[in-house]
């Protein structure tokens, strides 16, 4: 075969567009390990190449760096048997920079493990969230859920709202809640109809003011009279310390 | 043409081509033993390139990006199978980030996706910042662009949908409804004015 013609055919065969005997033909060349052949496909590959600097410019998503180190960090690959080097030695400069380069490299690497790290936490959190917010529906949408109106003793203050359901337990609500002092918290309180207040949990409004306490101890309101909020030092009291901020009564 | 053959011959693009594909060659040899950090230098040193060629050939962008991180996945665990003797690292990862973004199309929509995704290709994108990566990238595409110009607009479709869209001989005769033989000669002239135009390629190793 002359050399142009098997170039040329080389240069058809890498662009894809070679095919039925002529293809088949070069196939079998290439498998016998032809020389000639693979010199020239190879040339045909270098030269093919090139026609990708014809594509317009575009930036990779800014996220596809992460994906593909993610990826290959989960390919399990085993550490090869030594293999003969190809490239020149490259000298003391280029090693230098490339440690630099590696240096560089593993700040990144932390910097996306820790990146990675927040990113678990969130979802932790956010799994949290759900399946709190889903307690939470269970119980305002249950059947037998009651509602119980807490008033604030005091001039403005805003109305917190219970809500009980045999099957879910009781949860309270607020919002616009003023925080309470440093070194100071909430209690909840079931007020029963004869005997001490029950502690029913320590809650603080987030910074929005918001308030969303499950009370998981309270499992019975049949003999409670109230429900009641006090400020009480951090961590709470056995029995309240203060007159409280809120009562609601449940009345039948 | 003869300013052509100089530039790819010894101008300073040329040299940071082969620069870079010598420092390829490295990253490709160190991701071959493991280095995960190889890889990731690898990555933007090429990405723009590779994902430019994917982005032109499957023609959009969430097919780019998938396609994208199989060719970077397919480059770590192929590392070690790399052989320089059969071409340059820039010629190892073009070809294969255009022979899977090829078979992305394929087994999409066919025919009809290439042809849009051909036809909705524009000029290149202005860039923001400039390394030196898209420094010789832009010269780079700059030379192929006007040793592409040198050919006749006829041979200039045939390889370019032959390139982009994978089009046999046989295709692309049914596509521009020309006989076979003057489809074939298209492509064989067209890529022999190229070949005179930028050199083989060897030179930009």
């Amino acid at each position: 075969m002359e050399r142009e013609l098997l170039r040329e055919q080389c240069e058809a065969y890498v662009l894809g567009a070679l095919e039925g005997q002529e293809r088949s033909g070069l196939e079998a060349r290439l498998r016998q390990g032809d020389a000639e052949i693979e010199e020239a496909m190879r040339e045909a590959n270098q030269m093919a190449a090139q026609l990708a600097y014809l594509a317009p410019t575009q930036e990779p998503p800014a996220l596809l760096r992460s994906k593909v180190m993610a990826r290959i960090r989960v390919e399990a690959k085993p550490v090869p048997a030594p293999r003969r080097k190809w490239v020149a030695p490259v000298g003391w400069a280029v090693a230098a920079a490339l440690l630099m380069v590696a240096a560089v490299e593993r700040q990144q690497v932390e910097k996306l493990s820790a990146d990675l790290n927040a990113a678990r936490g969130l979802v932790q959190t956010l799994s949290e969230d759900a399946a709190r917010n889903r307690r939470v529906l269970q119980i305002l949408v249950a059947r037998d859920s009651r509602t119980i109106r807490l008033a604030g003793t005091a001039a403005a203050a805003p109305e917190f709202r219970a809500y009980w359901s045999h099957a879910g337990g009781l949860v309270l609500v607020g919002s616009n809640v003023p925080s309470p002092a440093v070194g100071r918290t909430m209690q909840l309180w079931v007020v029963p109809k004869q005997g001490n207040p029950i502690s029913a949990g320590l809650f603080s409004p987030d910074e929005t003011g918001k308030v969303v306490l499950i009370a998981d101890s309270v499992s019975r309101l049949e003999d409670a009279a109230a429900l009641a909020i006090s400020d009480e030092p951090a961590g709470g009291s056995p029995q309240p310390t203060t007159q409280p901020a809120w009562v609601g009564a449940l009345g039948e | 043409m003869m300013a052509m053959m100089s530039v790819a011959g010894g101008s300073g693009s040329a040299r940071s081509q082969r620069a870079s594909d010598a420092h390829w060659g490295i990253y490709i040899e160190r991701a071959a033993a493991g280095e995960q950090q190889a890889l990731a230098q690898l990555y933007d040193e090429s990405s723009r390139l590779v994902y430019s060629v994917v982005a032109r050939i499957v023609g959009d962008s969430a097919d780019a990006e998938e396609v994208t991180l199989d060719v970077y996945t397919q480059v770590w665990r192929m590392a070690s199978d790399y052989r320089p003797e059969r071409g340059s690292p820039s010629t190892w990862m073009i070809m294969m980030a255009r022979s899977r973004a090829l078979d992305r199309v394929r087994s999409r929509q066919g025919r009809q996706k290439r042809e849009t995704a051909m036809e909705d290709a524009g000029e290149p994108r202005a860039g923001g910042d400039a390394p030196e990566e898209k420094a010789w990238m832009n010269q780079r595409r700059i030379k192929v662009r006007e040793a592409i110009e040198t050919l006749a607009p006829e041979q200039k479709q045939a390889i370019e949908m032959s390139f982009f869209l994978g089009y046999t001989h046989s295709e692309l005769a049914e596509q521009l409804g020309q006989p076979l033989g003057t489809v074939k000669t298209r492509i064989r002239l067209g890529m022999l004015k190229l070949r005179q135009a930028l050199g083989s390629g060897e030179e930009w190793q």
